[in-house]
């Protein structure tokens, strides 16, 4: 009889390990397909890069530290392909190299009437948007992550099974800045 | 006021529940209706026969319940096939009940870029997005699946609300979509519609019969009162699923405005698009179902069949919750063309229905 008890107790102790241990899973799964999401927009604005130098040395080809920056920014970009925390960081710069061409183009009058130029700072503006909403769900997602293997009876399970706590996707300020700025140069 | 944002995982549970609960007692109401239409036929048929005897009530609804019973297997089929053709047809007959009609990307580009923003930011798949050429300023969600969740808005809302004050509108009906809002309305509108749908067609067969028929009517005047009985037992099994619509939360209202502002950050928008809308939201030639559905339902009559709280109340709800200062009514500019979202010109205007777009109340 009381060995039935006990089998009950650890049958009852095992399914709940197994549906914390589900739950852990499915929230780090939730934060990775939360990931690729940025990873889209991010990808979109790395292929937008070179167009948008293009233009802007048709109009002002002697701004070569400009150029030089954005250029190097991207290669780091490309290379930063993986690790996260190495990922945001050359995304940040990325940003805060392209708010210095934005910057530039500001100089230039012509340039800012172009057409084209207009329908790049259009795209632009709408993948900087389309990051920022893409990291909230991602920030929101690891918050929960994160919060889940540091409750208590999951953390135990988070422990035994390395479910490592998570960082966010946090802006530098150059990137805040860049999300702030560009809507603003909708003409 | 604390109440709308709290609970959220408590209150898909409860609409989930519902939903089950009000498909289970579908066929069981239909059950009861037929019983009530055979009992009365049953009453009637026999003060016919025997004029001045005494009838055995008891008797006639034992007969009521035998016949009920016997054709229980084929009320089980009507109500199934019925959910069939609800569960693949719902989003057509939503269509044809608001006459809105779908809008792809690049006839929209704005208002798809305002919704799927706001869909990155929940990670979910964008709903379909469907207009209603009118004058009138409301918005809808349905659907009760991923694949059919969709958002329905009408061009008057579009043409007169700022960019920020649609986003929240949208946010919105997304977050109707999220709390699984829109599934059980469409299990009450459309699932357990078949009583209005039916009682239609028995009143358009009652005022046929007695209009066009006129050289036969001695002896169609029995088959008329029996259709008039039919009638009236299908009104009444029609409200009865009226009834069952108070299974709707009036909180979801609140809740809805509590998660568009979460989505958009931006109480102040959503405060101004309800402060647009309000006393123009009436859609001519929609009906009730439709409007039950929509962002705001003005029902007057002291609220008491009122689908949603009264516009005022929400309005300031959402300031206590926010703690954002209700903006001034009555100095609310219209808005300009530059904080409209701009649409594509081809798309202008082929679609509008000039009787449609007509009707436009205070």
């Amino acid at each position: 009889m009381s060995i039935w008890v006990v089998l009950g107790i650890v049958a009852a102790i095992i399914g709940l390990l197994v549906i914390l241990y589900n739950r852990l899973v499915a929230l780090r799964q939730t934060r990775n397909n939360a990931f690729s999401d940025i990873d889209v927009q991010l990808k979109q604005r790395y292929n937008l890069v070179p167009q948008l130098v293009e233009t802007v040395k048709g109009y002002a080809a002697h701004e070569k530290q400009v150029y030089e920056n954005v250029t190097k920014a991207r290669a780091q970009v490309g290379a930063a392909k993986g690790a996260t925390g190495e990922r945001v960081a050359a995304e940040n710069v990325l940003g805060g190299a392209l708010m210095g061409l934005l910057a530039v183009a500001e100089n230039y009058p012509d340039l800012k009437a172009d057409q084209n130029f207009q329908k790049l700072m259009n795209e632009l503006s709408d993948i900087e948007n389309k990051i920022a909403a893409a990291r909230r769900f991602f920030n929101n997602a690891t918050a929960e992550y994160n919060t889940a293997t540091e409750q208590f009876p999951s953390v135990l399970i988070a422990g035994m099974f390395g479910f490592a706590k998570e960082e966010f996707f946090e802006l530098d300020e150059a990137e805040a800045a860049l999300v702030q700025k560009a809507p603003e140069v909708k003409f | 006021m604390g109440k709308p944002a709290i609970g959220l995982s408590s209150h898909i549970w409860n609409n989930n529940a519902r939903c089950i609960l009000l498909l289970a007692l579908y066929p069981v109401l239909v059950a009861v209706i037929f019983w009530v239409i055979a009992f009365l036929l049953g009453l009637g048929s026999t003060k016919g026969m025997l004029p001045g005897a005494e009838v055995d009530t008891l008797g006639v609804a034992q007969g009521a319940l035998n016949l009920t019973l016997e054709f229980l297997p084929l009320i089980l089929t009507v109500v199934a096939i019925w959910f069939i053709i609800a569960w693949f047809s719902h989003s057509l007959m939503i269509r044809k009940l608001s006459h809105s009609h779908p809008v792809a990307r690049s006839e929209e580009p704005e208002l798809y870029n305002l919704l799927e923003n706001l869909c990155i930011s929940r990670g979910i798949k964008i709903p379909h997005l469907e207009i209603i050429e009118t004058h009138a300023r409301n918005a809808f969600a349905s659907g009760i699946d991923e694949k059919s969740y969709s958002i329905t808005v009408t061009r008057g809302l579009m043409n007169s609300l700022a960019k920020d004050e649609l986003e929240g509108v949208l946010a919105h009906e997304l977050t109707h979509i999220l709390n699984r809002d829109v599934r059980l309305l469409i299990v009450c509108v459309i699932f357990t519609g078949m009583f209005g749908f039916l009682a239609q067609l028995a009143w358009s067969n009652i005022r046929y019969s007695l209009f066009y028929s006129r050289q036969r009517r001695d002896n169609s005047m029995a088959t008329v009162f029996a259709m008039l009985i039919i009638a009236v037992v299908l009104w009444l099994g029609y409200m009865a699923t009226l009834l069952m619509r108070f299974a709707l939360s009036r909180h979801r209202e609140y809740m809805a405005d509590a998660g568009a502002v979460e989505m958009t950050k931006n109480p102040d928008g959503m405060m101004r698009a309800l402060m647009r809308i309000s006393g123009r939201d009436r859609i001519p030639e929609t009906t009730d179902d439709i409007a039950m559905m929509c962002i705001e339902n003005h029902v007057p009559f002291l609220g008491v069949f009122a689908t949603h709280p009264p516009i005022e109340q929400r309005i300031i709800a959402l300031s206590e919750v926010t703690n954002t200062p209700i903006p001034d009514s009555l100095s609310l500019p219209p808005v300009a063309k530059e904080e409209r979202i701009s649409r594509n010109k081809n798309h202008d205007r082929e679609r509008v229905n000039p009787w449609l777009t007509r009707g436009r109340r205070p």
